[in-house]
C-alpha cells in the first residue's frame, strides 16, 4: 500500500516536470504568435525592411535569405571534416592514443564559446585575410561552432552500426572503403543527416558568432561571398535592442523558432526512422 | 600436405597466455571438429587462422600457422588470406543488403561484373547451401527476412562465394533449431569433399555426427586429437576422458 503510494506520488512528479516544460515551451510560442503572428504577412515574408528608423516597415526577405545562406555555407564547410572526422573515429581509429586525442579534443571544441569562435574568425578571416565582414567569414564561424556536432553525431550514428557487419565484411577480405560504402554508411545515413539537421538549427539560431563576422542591419543578402549578409537572430536583436519596432521584433522571432521547428522536427524523424533501423 | 598446420602456436591477450604449444594439422577434404569447455581458447584458435583474432586489443601470437604451405604472417596480403580461409560466426549475421547482394558481396569486390556470371554465382552457391530453392523468387529481398537457420546457410553461402579452400565454422548451430541444425550438419558434410572444414563445437554429439576426427583442447593446449570414433570411444587421456564422458563441461 505505502509502495503505490510512492510510486504514484513519483510518477506525479515526473508527469508536473513534464507538464512544467511542456507549459514553458508552449507559452513562448503562444506569446509570440499573440505578439508577431498578425505582422507576419506575405509582404513581411517577401520584402526588405524599410521606413525610419529602418526596420519599423516592410519585411524580413533578406534576414530570411541571408540565415539560409550562412547555414548552407556552414553546412557545406563542415560535413567533409566532420564526417571524415567521425569515420575515422569508428572504423579507423579503436585502437591506439590519437582517437583518444581527437574525442578530447572535439569534446573541448563542443564547449568554447560562440563569441569566442566568431573574434576568432574576425581576427583570421575578417582582418588577417581581408575578407571583410562577409557571408564567407559567417559561414566559417559557424561552421567552427557545428564542426563537433556534426562529429558526435555523425561518429555515433556510425558506431551503432552491428559490429557483426563489420567482422563478416573482414573476414571475407574484402576492404575498410568497401565495407564502408556498401554497408556501413547507407545503414548509418539517417542518423548522420538527422545530426546535420541538429547542426543546421543550431547554427540558424546563433547570434554572437555571426555578430562579428557577417551580419549587417541592411544587406541585400545575394550570396556573393565576400558581402555583409543579413541574419534572423541579428535583425531580430536590432529591432528589439534599438527599440526599432517591437511587432516586427515579435514576428522575426517566430518566423525564426518556425524555421527551427520545421528543421528540428525533420531531424527529428529521421532520427527515429535510424532507430526503426537499428533495430531491425 | 596438410592444409593447415599449427607450428609452435602460443597466442596471448596482454600478457595472459590463451593458447599454448599448438601444434596441430588439419586435412583437407575433411572435416575436424574441436571441442573444450567455454574459455579454453577454441574460438581464438579459429580466429587465429584468418588473422581476425588480431582484431581483438592485446592480442598477440608466436610461433607459426601455415595454409597450404604458406605462412600466414607472410602471405602476399591478408585479403589473399581471407579469400582461402572462409569463416562463419556463431550468430548468424545477414547483411543489410538483398539476398542476392548478400551472396555477391565478396565477388563484387574481386571484381567479378559480367551479369550472367554473378547470377551463376548466385544460383551455385545459394544451391551448395540448399537455400536456393526457398528463396529463389526474392532474391531481391532484404535478407533480414530470413529465419535464423536461413540466415546461417546465407552466411556459408556469403563465404563459399569467394571460392575459399578452408571453411571455419565458430559453433554455427548454437542458436539454430534441430531442423535447421540438421540441414547445416547435411551440407557440411557434402563440403568436405572439396574443402577443409573446421568446426568449433559446443555439441559433442554434433562433434561425433559430423566430423572425421575431433581435436580437445583445455587450457589452452591440445590434449589430444584423433579420428572421432577413436577420441570417443578410447581416448588416450584421462582429461579427454573425462569430458568427453560429460564429467565436466
Amino acid at each position: 500500500m505505502k509502495r503505490t503510494l510512492m510510486d504514484r506520488l513519483q510518477m506525479a512528479c515526473f508527469w508536473v516536470s513534464g507538464l512544467f516544460i511542456l507549459l514553458v515551451l508552449l507559452s513562448i510560442i503562444g506569446y509570440l504568435i499573440w505578439r508577431g503572428g498578425p505582422f507576419i504577412n506575405s509582404e513581411f515574408i517577401m520584402s526588405s525592411p524599410s521606413g525610419f528608423p529602418l526596420g519599423t516597415e516592410g519585411g524580413i526577405f533578406p534576414a530570411i535569405k541571408g540565415t539560409l545562406w550562412l547555414i548552407l555555407l556552414a553546412l557545406i564547410m563542415s560535413i567533409i571534416p566532420g564526417l571524415l572526422t567521425a569515420i575515422y573515429l569508428s572504423e579507423y581509429g579503436r585502437q591506439g592514443q590519437l582517437p583518444v586525442i581527437i574525442n578530447l579534443l572535439v569534446q573541448s571544441m563542443a564547449g568554447v564559446p560562440s563569441i569566442i569562435t566568431g573574434l576568432f574568425v574576425y581576427a583570421l578571416g575578417v582582418v588577417t585575410l581581408g575578407w571583410g565582414i562577409s557571408l564567407l567569414a559567417g559561414g566559417l564561424a559557424l561552421a567552427i561552432m557545428v564542426f563537433p556536432v556534426i562529429v558526435i553525431s555523425s561518429r555515433d550514428a556510425l558506431l551503432a552500426v552491428d559490429d557483426n557487419y563489420r567482422l563478416v565484411a573482414n573476414s571475407l577480405g574484402v576492404s575498410r572503403s568497401y565495407t564502408l560504402f556498401r554497408v556501413i554508411l547507407p545503414r548509418a545515413a539517417a542518423g548522420i543527416l538527422a545530426g546535420w539537421l541538429l547542426a543546421l538549427g543550431y547554427a540558424a539560431g546563433a547570434t554572437a558568432p555571426i555578430m562579428v563576422t557577417a551580419a549587417a542591419i541592411i544587406a541585400s543578402s545575394s550570396g556573393a561571398l565576400l558581402e555583409p549578409v543579413m541574419a534572423l537572430p541579428y535583425h531580430l536583436y536590432i529591432l528589439f535592442n534599438e527599440h526599432i519596432s517591437m511587432n516586427h521584433a515579435y514576428a522575426t522571432a517566430l518566423v525564426l523558432l518556425g524555421l527551427l521547428l520545421f528543421i528540428n522536427v525533420l531531424a527529428l524523424s529521421l532520427q527515429s526512422l535510424q532507430e526503426r533501423i537499428n533495430s531491425h | 600436405m596438410n592444409a593447415i598446420e599449427f607450428i609452435d602456436f602460443n597466442t596471448f591477450y596482454g600478457s595472459k597466455p590463451v593458447l599454448q604449444n599448438i601444434n596441430l594439422g588439419f586435412d583437407s577434404n575433411s572435416i575436424t571438429a574441436i571441442i573444450g569447455p567455454s574459455g579454453c581458447g577454441k574460438t581464438t584458435l579459429l580466429r587465429s587462422i584468418n588473422r581476425t583474432a588480431e582484431m581483438e586489443r592485446g592480442y598477440k601470437s608466436q610461433g607459426e600457422i601455415q595454409v597450404f604451405g604458406e605462412s600466414i604472417m607472410e602471405v602476399k596480403s591478408l585479403s589473399y588470406l581471407r579469400r582461402q580461409v572462409g569463416m562463419v560466426y556463431q550468430t548468424p549475421v545477414a547483411l543489410p543488403l538483398s539476398i542476392r547482394e548478400n551472396v555477391l558481396f565478396g565477388p563484387r569486390y574481386y571484381g567479378v561484373k559480367n551479369r550472367s556470371e554473378l547470377d551463376t554465382i548466385t544460383e551455385y552457391c545459394l544451391r551448395q547451401v540448399a537455400l536456393w530453392d526457398e528463396v529463389k523468387d526474392r532474391l531481391k529481398r532484404p535478407a533480414s527476412q530470413l529465419s535464423g537457420g536461413q540466415k546461417q546457410r546465407l552466411a556459408i553461402a556469403r563465404a563459399l562465394a569467394v571460392e575459399p579452400r578452408v571453411l571455419l565454422l565458430d559453433e554455427p548451430c548454437s542458436s539454430l533449431d534441430p531442423a535447421s541444425t540438421a540441414l547445416i550438419e547435411e551440407l557440411l558434410t557434402r563440403l568436405a569433399k572439396d574443402l577443409c572444414i573446421i568446426i568449433v563445437t559446443h555439441n559433442l554429439f554434433q562433434a561425433r555426427r559430423i566430423s572425421n576426427e575431433t581435436a580437445f583442447i583445455l587450457d589452452g593446449r591440445l590434449i589430444e586429437k584423433a579420428p572421432t570414433a577413436i577420441l570417443f570411444s578410447s581416448p588416450q587421456s584421462s582429461e579427454t576422458q573425462g569430458f568427453v564422458s560429460g564429467l565436466f563441461g
